[in-house]
């Protein structure tokens, strides 16, 4: 069977030339996309619906001038990733204000803490539908700076090439390289902090106490 | 070829494929000769299945029917652009001065080559650009604003920014009537933005719909560079 859904370039032109229904298929294609992109990096779902709509009313304002030197998604996923780099910026007065009170409670509650033992996770695709991994996945993902969380997602979701992330946040291709090292060594160490270690169990070896970070670590599990 | 001389930096773009032919060559070496290295591909593999994971089960939690108000809100937008009359000659410039193609060094030297035409123009007997014959004014109650009488500033622009136009009186205690609405021909001094600057912007809307730019003052440069 094959797709006979017009291609981007086609739908592109076609929207170029006023076809409001043509964009709406670009809507239809990407939206969900878009979406995934902005909340991965601003990690709230109603704020993440507001930068997916303002995306596509730009990407429509600007469809004029777009000359299609690179892909429809790439472009719109550079302005998507804009948005929420702009988004950030603006909330960074908010978390400011609200700064005190936030490490007060990471005072209270201490550094996060394994709750369920130390998981093994070789196929994170599987494991995330135990609710204590994704919550775990979740969790280490919103503790990494808004900068890492872009070029981690834009990367890991959508393949961006390193110049294309460059060109999206604004940075030379040396600082994407560099970020998205320390984006992941920190992922990996949000994760082992609560008692995920990804890859397979050492043979027969108990290494809880090794990445448990003192936590209750009394029982291990290998997730598939 | 061991793992100690792989930086970790290196061996995550080996991982996304973004090294030049010779580096992954170094880094294919140490992946044959530790197997320590090939530990680390296969964690960095991992964590990007975690991130797609994580972030593709948050969003199949949003059911279909979240995006329906966002199409309808798009659509309103694009009703109200439509609705829209086209741009005039000045939103034209001030699109074309904010794009890709004009570079505020660009923007300044050439506006200030015309200015200096324009000028010449005002200041020629009979020259049409002042239906009194006077130089053109800037429209400002700030006593301290010149008008643009001097010849073009091409060597030193003054610093201080004129009033904008429609801004109101300088001081709370003028009034009103000190600031009227500027004769057609009077030059407007508005803000604006380009790529990676700001300043201001004397223009003359002109008789027939047409707009004569008299000068682009830079402010102090802003660093393009995203704090990331």
């Amino acid at each position: 069977m094959t797709d006979s859904s017009p291609d981007d370039r086609t739908l592109v032109a076609r929207a170029q030339r006023g076809e409001r229904a043509a964009f709406e298929a670009l809507f239809r294609r990407y939206h969900r996309r878009v979406f995934t992109v902005a909340v991965g990096i601003v990690r709230n779902e109603a704020d993440a619906l507001d930068i997916a709509q303002e995306a596509f009313v730009k990407a429509f304002r600007s469809l004029p001038r777009f000359q299609g030197n690179s892909s429809f998604y790439t472009w719109l996923y550079r302005i998507t990733a804009n948005l929420c780099i702009d988004h950030g910026r603006r909330g960074k007065k908010h978390r400011a204000a609200s700064f005190d009170e936030a490490r007060s409670a990471v005072e209270t509650a201490g550094p996060a803490r394994p709750a369920f033992g130390l998981h093994h996770v070789e196929d994170p695709d599987e494991a995330v539908a135990r609710a204590e991994i994704r919550d775990a996945f979740r969790e280490a993902l919103d503790e990494l700076p808004e900068i890492h969380r872009a070029v981690l997602v834009l990367r890991e979701l959508e393949g961006m090439s390193y110049a294309d992330m460059a060109d999206a946040l604004d940075c030379p291709k040396g600082t994407i390289m560099s970020r998205l090292y320390h984006a992941r060594r920190k992922m990996r160490e949000a994760l082992e902090a609560r008692g995920i270690h990804l890859g397979p169990a050492p043979e027969g070896g108990d290494d809880a106490s090794e990445s448990s970070g003192g936590g209750p670590a009394s029982k291990e599990a290998t997730v598939p | 070829m061991t793992r100690a001389s792989i930086d970790p930096e290196t061996l995550s773009a080996y991982f996304d494929g973004e090294l030049p032919p010779e580096d992954a060559a170094r880094v294919e070496a140490a992946l044959r000769a530790d197997p320590a290295v090939a530990r680390e591909v296969e964690d960095l593999a991992r964590v990007g299945a975690a991130v797609r994971a994580c972030l593709g089960a948050e969003a199949r939690e949003v059911p279909e029917a979240r995006f329906e108000p966002i199409w309808d809100r798009i659509e309103r937008d694009i009703d109200a652009q439509v609705a829209q009359p086209a741009p005039g000659p000045w939103a034209r410039f001030v699109t074309w001065l904010r794009g890709s193609h004009a570079r505020p060094a660009f923007a300044v030297a050439g506006v200030a080559a015309a200015a200096a035409v324009v000028f010449a123009v005002l200041r020629a007997p009979g020259g049409d650009g002042n239906a009194a014959g006077a130089h053109p004014a800037v429209a400002t109650t700030d006593p301290g604003a010149k008008a643009p009488s001097a010849p073009a500033p091409s060597a030193a622009p003054s610093t201080e920014a004129p009033r904008l136009a429609h801004s109101g009186p300088a001081r709370a205690d003028e009034p009103p009537a000190a600031a009227p609405a500027p004769p057609r021909n009077d030059a407007e001094v508005e803000f604006i933005e380009f790529d990676g600057g700001s300043g201001r912007i004397e223009h003359i809307e002109g008789r027939r719909g047409t707009t004569t730019v008299i000068w682009v003052r830079e402010e102090e440069p802003t660093d393009t560079e995203r704090e990331l």
